[in-house]
């Protein structure tokens, strides 16, 4: 026996799916203007069949994809933004462990070390935190190779890469946690004077925001319709 | 449903477009002003809430989550900073704009006692002859005594002040300026006017005459002006514009999904 609510908790599933594409817009649109920020795409899946009389399946939303695309470079000429262009990943030490991130706008500490705008330590290829001399008197190199106008410092940016990068867990601040072991990247490309802006078409935003609002419409008529039939069958048997 | 978590998400990304604009009209309104040294804001995207995160077992055998489902809190912006790198120089054939070519900063004694630090190198005579700034005539370090019967006042590339006095031929050596270089100049911070105080970020000046080791080397007749690009601020005004307009179109597809879920039951 067909429970009268399926049809409505159906339509349902797919309107929770809308509510979360809503979400995800609203997360990537307002994240234009972060450096380095890597949009998320979400979807659904048809949800496999119980048993074989069941016809019906429901939604059933699949874990956010990240889209992986390099930003537009933006040149803001400033020595310690920097930028990676392709595959490749900064390394920091935060008080939580080592992280990723992608957000080159490093600023210097007090003490001279080299930080991320949130104050976490950008470290280098061997995995210490670098110290700098002069905010203004550094060079990197296409890999990562940083020196001064005295001669090179002998230490090089640490760009790694993970195998999985949808693996890659953002906690935020344009941090990301891994399980996998970062290896650093034989040929690297980093980009001086300049930062990487977040990737999110918003025009692919809006365009997915219509169709998803239409969608979500047109299920809406269909939880009307039901409704409008329940109310029609509890009329009829009441008299 | 997620619509009112959509709502708020959106709300954090208006208040980052918001911020931003504040930082391009501070730009824009430097664009004309000696010295002035352009803001960059930074933003940066807010934690996610969720407890789906990649990794998690999802059986007692120990298979994990591959890949989780966050979408995160929005967006927030982290701070502002300075960019020092050096704005054109203007010609003003004035013997007392004197812009540095390269690193440094003016020191400027502030009527509290204090020193500050300015890239703003159009100055005045004092009444009393000493040189001093434009804005505020606050004393420039080291405080150089201009006579009054003073012919001509030349200003060479190290910083050395010379005046040659009426009916005299030879020049005379009145002082020589010096710079004050930080290791952190983004650590300043603002008092208006172009002066800027050190903090523990900019870390403590180092003294320098003008061209020697890491300093810039003094320009007589000119006058550094801003470093602003404003067909960059403009290009940034209207990726503003248009975002905060995406952001909008969010807010009324959550409305209009909001309105239509309002109309269950009513008949």
């Amino acid at each position: 026996m067909t429970s009268i609510l399926r049809p409505s908790t159906v339509v349902l599933s797919q309107q929770e799916l809308s509510a979360r594409i809503t979400e995800v817009a609203a997360q990537n649109i307002s994240n234009t203007s972060t450096s380095g920020y890597k949009a998320i795409a979400a979807s659904g899946v048809e949800s496999a069949k119980k048993a074989f009389h069941e016809k019906v399946s429901y939604v059933r939303p699949t874990p956010y994809r990240r889209i992986l695309d390099d930003g537009p470079i933006k040149q803001t000429g400033v020595p310690l933004n920097v930028a990676i262009r392709g595959q490749g990943y900064f390394q920091v030490k935060t008080p939580e462990g080592n992280r990723l991130t992608r957000a080159g706008q490093f600023l210097m500490s007090p003490d001279k070390m080299l930080i991320t705008s949130r104050g976490d330590f950008v470290l280098d290829s061997s995995g210490s935190p670098i110290t700098l001399d002069d905010s203004e008197d550094v060079a990197i190199g296409i890999d990562g190779a940083m020196s001064t106008s005295k001669g090179p410092l002998g230490r090089t940016l640490a760009i790694v890469k993970v195998d999985n990068e949808q693996e890659l867990s953002n906690v935020g601040y344009g941090l990301y946690n891994t399980t996998q072991t970062p290896i650093q990247m034989d040929n690297p490309v980093v980009i001086q004077g300049a930062i990487e802006e977040s990737n999110v078409s918003p025009v692919n935003e809006i365009i997915k925001l219509m169709q998803n609002l239409r969608s979500f419409e047109n299920a809406q008529k269909m939880i009307d319709t039901e409704d409008d039939r329940q109310r029609k069958v509890i009329n009829i048997s009441s008299k | 449903m997620n619509l009112a978590h959509a709502l708020s998400i959106t709300a954090t990304g208006m208040q980052v477009f918001e911020q931003n604009l504040a930082v391009k009209a501070a730009n824009l309104t430097g664009a004309g002003v000696d010295g002035f040294k352009a803001l960059h804001l930074v933003a940066t995207d807010l934690p996610s809430d969720s407890t789906d995160l990649p990794g998690t077992p999802t059986s007692a055998t120990g298979t994990i989550r591959p890949i989780g489902l966050q979408v995160g809190l929005g967006a927030k912006v982290v701070g502002t900073y300075r960019d020092f790198s050096k704005g054109d120089l203007v010609n003003t054939g004035n013997e007392l704009s004197v812009a540095i070519n390269g690193r440094g900063f003016y020191q400027v004694q502030m009527p509290d006692g204090t020193t500050a630090y300015t890239r703003a190198s159009s100055f005045q005579l004092a009444p009393d002859g000493t040189i001093v700034t434009t804005e505020g005539g606050h004393k420039v370090l080291p405080g150089i005594v201009v006579p009054a019967t003073a012919d001509s006042l030349e200003i060479n590339n190290v910083g050395q002040v010379y005046i040659t006095l009426s009916g005299q031929s030879s020049a005379v050596l009145l002082g020589q300026f010096q710079l004050a270089n930080f290791i952190n100049p983004s650590g300043l911070i603002s008092k208006g006017g172009g002066f800027y105080s050190q903090t523990d970020a900019s870390g403590t000046p180092t003294l320098g005459f003008p061209g020697s080791d890491n300093f810039g080397t003094l320009l007589q007749g000119f006058r550094e002006g801003s470093n602003i690009n404003s067909v960059q601020e403009i290009t940034d005004l209207i990726q503003i514009e248009k975002g905060f307009g995406f952001l909008t179109k969010v807010l009324n597809t959550a409305d209009a999904m909001s309105e239509s879920m309002k109309g269950i039951g009513r008949s």
